[in-house]
């Protein structure tokens, strides 16, 4: 489904972040990305959303280069990036009231999707109640809790549909009984709904949690990037598993030192 | 942003101020101070007159002001905002120009423009324009990548951005700017009315009432502008009010 090919990336004349970097994502896969600060996992993500453009190399998703943000890719950042003026149903419907803006054009909001504002309110009404954050439709951002808000960022992008989630230490904010709650949550959409997604954390524990792959990001171009398989992940392992996952990916790490834990 | 002020609070003030009014204008005694009893009912009278016309002049020439003021100080400020390059040459420029009173700058419109409606209204709206113009750009400049970044990736263009991000972001500023600013603009209304103007309030006050020593009327038309004054702030408050709830949230 996502092929980067011989990517080079770096910000002005700094150092690059990526230097003739290539990964492959197939359809309905869950990948961890996790690596030092400064290693460039958020700027990856934004490459993959069309946020950023590569210097030298291609990103393809189901075929198609990627020069601008795609209408079925979904993000998710750990500031929310919710509107403070709006209430958490106009969050919620702040994709949709933009695709309806522009009309299926094919390059801001999907081609074929016709949509009436009855359609779209069913939507976001079915996702609200799913997140558990249809009591709150009326309040704004700045009433709700860290959770609770990211709650309303998780449902601002499903309500659009994606086939692909991106999301950058969603969790790393919240409380851990939240946290668990949003990973299970993640997971289910992964594995029930076979929505490809993949997760920039820098919290090991998370990345073998959700990511059936795991993409290590060394601090420096000069080491390739190395990839795992994660057979434990989603809870299907045990917990021994689990913790054995961890530390072959602590290991792993540690070769780069200098790894946030 | 919690603001104590609102209408009921601004009616106290008003019987406190027309009851210390009334003190004063028996304690002095002097005909340049008549008390509110002899000018509030010449006041209700004359608005309905000569008053009522001058009083909707001043109005329009502020009203024309303030929007020729909000509608080339978004677009420009916005576009500061978006364009580094600009924004790098200008914005040194308006740090500067922001602070100086324009209304020294009178003589010169005068001269160039003619002492007619063009130059008044043109000065009034060039102080609008700039207090606008500045937190227009400021809070444009300060949104957080996040907040664009995420909205980018829902889909919306330059176009979008400017709709659901940048109109919805500044507009609490400019109604802010506004209600600030409207004193600065009566006050400058006042002075300008005052040369070659048939209807206006600062006329009125001045050339058709103060000169000709009939202190009742001149107080009749202060009054007439300090309300003015006071209608526009409200009617900025209350559609800051409507416009920004979610900063006027009684639990934050």
């Amino acid at each position: 489904m996502i092929h980067v090919r011989n990517l080079i990336f770096s910000y002005g004349k700094g150092p690059r972040l990526f230097d003739d970097f290539s990964w492959d994502v197939n359809r309905g896969e869950a990948w961890s990305i996790i690596g030092p600060s400064g290693c460039g996992k958020t700027t990856l993500l934004y490459l993959l959303a069309g946020l950023y453009m590569p210097q030298e190399g291609t990103i393809t998703i189901d075929g198609e280069p990627i020069v601008r943000p795609r209408p079925k890719t979904g993000l998710i950042l750990q500031d929310h990036g919710l509107l403070p003026w709006g209430t958490v149903w106009e969050n919620a419907c702040l994709g949709l009231k933009i695709r309806g803006f522009y009309g299926p054009d094919g390059r801001h909001a999907p081609l074929n999707e016709t949509l009436d504002a009855h359609n779209g309110e069913d939507r976001v009404s079915h996702w609200l109640k799913r997140l558990k954050i249809e009591s709150l439709r009326d309040k704004y951002p700045s009433q709700i809790s860290g959770g609770e808000r990211q709650r309303t960022a998780i449902c601002r992008s499903l309500v659009m549909e994606p086939d692909f989630l991106l999301l950058d230490e969603p969790f790393s904010a919240l409380d851990a009984p939240t946290r668990e709650d949003l990973e299970k949550l993640c997971i289910g959409l992964n594995r029930e709904g076979g929505l490809t997604m993949v997760i920039v954390t820098h919290n090991i524990d998370e990345a073998v949690l959700m990511g059936r792959h795991i993409l290590v990001l060394a601090g420096d171009t000069t080491k390739k990037p190395v990839v795992c398989d994660n057979i434990g992940a989603h809870g299907r392992g045990d917990d021994a598993t689990l913790q054995d996952q961890c530390h072959a990916l602590r290991g792993l790490l540690d070769n780069d030192n200098e790894i946030e834990r | 942003m919690k603001s104590s002020v609102n209408i009921s609070g601004a009616l106290t003030g008003l019987v406190i101020l027309i009851t210390a009014w009334q003190v004063m204008a028996w304690a002095i005694d002097l005909p340049i101070l008549p008390a509110p009893l002899t000018v509030v009912p010449l006041f209700c009278k004359a608005l309905f007159g000569e008053l009522g016309l001058h009083l909707l002049a001043s109005s329009a020439r502020v009203l024309l002001a303030t929007g020729l003021a909000v509608i080339t100080a978004v677009p420009i400020g916005l576009g500061l905002a978006l364009t580094p390059m600009l924004d790098r040459i200008f914005n040194p420029v308006i740090a500067v120009l922001y602070p100086l009173p324009k209304i020294v700058f009178l003589p010169v419109i005068y001269v160039l423009v003619g002492i007619t409606d063009v130059s008044k209204i043109f000065l009034i709206s060039l102080i609008i324009f700039f207090q606008i113009l500045v937190v227009v750009r400021d809070e444009a400049v300060n949104l957080r990548p996040e907040l664009i970044m995420s909205v980018r990736s829902l889909g919306a263009g330059r176009r979008g951005l400017l709709r659901y991000v940048f109109l919805p972001a500044t507009l609490p500023a400019v109604l802010t700017a506004l209600r600030v600013s409207v004193g600065t603009a009566v006050a400058v209304l006042f002075i300008v009315e005052q040369s070659l103007t048939t209807y206006g309030l600062g006329y009125y006050i001045v050339v058709e009432t103060y000169q000709v020593l009939r202190y009742p009327e001149m107080y009749a038309g202060i009054l007439a502008m300090g309300l003015m004054g006071l209608v526009f702030y409200f009617i900025v408050y209350a559609v800051e009010r409507r416009v920004n709830r979610h900063m006027f949230l009684e639990d934050g």
